[in-house]
């Protein structure tokens, strides 16, 4: 499995685009044992969430998103993930993880995916963060 | 940076005559995802369709006709050098007789089953035939790959 993440950061009062990065995720443990738990029928959690953490790997905030329908591209499988944070709330980040939903604060490292943004990247009151993370699984047509 | 990498699997095909115990077996490794199985993933983490669990091994003649639909069960996950896998395992010791050629794991559903449309797929480079006095064996494991976070 692979995909990307777009982050993009904009000004409320002048909708200026003051950030807009497109990087390559990860896949981690938590994320393959859940890929194939759905083939085996055990129990599994969908992805609902993505978890902001600091360049110290601290929690710093979780937006709650939502999928689009799964299309075909290019011999895989993908589906995108939107999630958005207009609120008046400012922090650092530079980790986000995709994850399930629950109750207790995450730990960095246990998502589905991860994604490193290379350096800081910070919102303040008066911006809108915007994420969009595709997510996707390579197929093979059967052999003749 | 694990990027682009498929779900894989390792088939492990056995047939044991029942009488001498002599022992045929075939196994490899390969990424093996078809589509359906590949879409039937994104369908459980994104929670945008309920997924199918695969059930059973489909098994097809030469001429891609379906000749045999053994039932299975899983065993539990385990982790080796940062790959997760799981073990598919299904038996047939009836007095069938068909020819192995090629396999597919698929859920249960009630259809007439379409060659190419299953979960996971596999060619043997030359046909098998299992005779009334054998017993088949499959152990299909399925395969992920995982990076650790940076």
């Amino acid at each position: 499995m692979f995909g990307t993440a777009r982050v993009t950061i904009i000004d409320k009062n002048t909708g200026k685009v003051l950030y807009d990065e497109e990087v390559h995720n990860v896949i981690l443990e938590n994320g393959v044992r859940n890929a194939l738990y759905i083939d085996a029928g055990k129990s599994y959690n969908p992805i609902t969430r993505v978890i902001l953490y600091n360049s110290s790997k601290e929690y710093v905030t979780s937006i709650s998103g939502s999928w689009g329908t799964p299309y075909t591209d290019n011999n895989s499988i993908a589906c995108n993930f939107t999630a958005t944070d207009n609120s008046t709330n400012a922090y650092t980040f530079r980790y986000m993880e995709l994850d399930k939903s629950y109750e207790q604060q995450p730990v960095y490292g246990s998502g589905y995916f991860n994604n490193d943004r290379g350096s800081n990247v910070s919102k303040e009151a008066s911006q809108t963060l915007t994420i969009t993370w595709k997510i996707a699984n390579v197929f093979l047509y059967p052999t003749e | 940076m694990k990027d682009k990498i498929g779900f894989g699997s390792k088939l492990t095909l056995k047939l044991t005559d029942n009488n001498t115990s002599e022992l045929t077996k075939i196994e490899t490794v390969q990424r093996s995802q078809l589509e359906n199985g590949s879409r039937n993933v994104i369908y459980g983490l994104t929670n945008t369709q309920t997924p199918n669990a695969i059930t059973r091994v489909i098994i097809f003649d030469s001429d891609k006709n379906p000749v045999k639909i053994i039932d299975g069960t899983w065993g539990d996950p385990y982790v080796n050098n940062n790959t997760v896998y799981i073990d598919f395992t299904a038996d047939d010791n009836s007095s069938d007789t068909y020819e192995i050629k090629y396999m597919e794991l698929h859920y249960s559903y009630a259809q007439p089953i379409v060659w190419g449309t299953g979960y996971f797929f596999y060619k043997l480079s030359v046909a098998q035939t299992k005779g009334s006095n054998q017993t088949l064996s499959i152990t299909w494991t399925i395969k992920g790959d995982f990076s650790t976070a940076p």
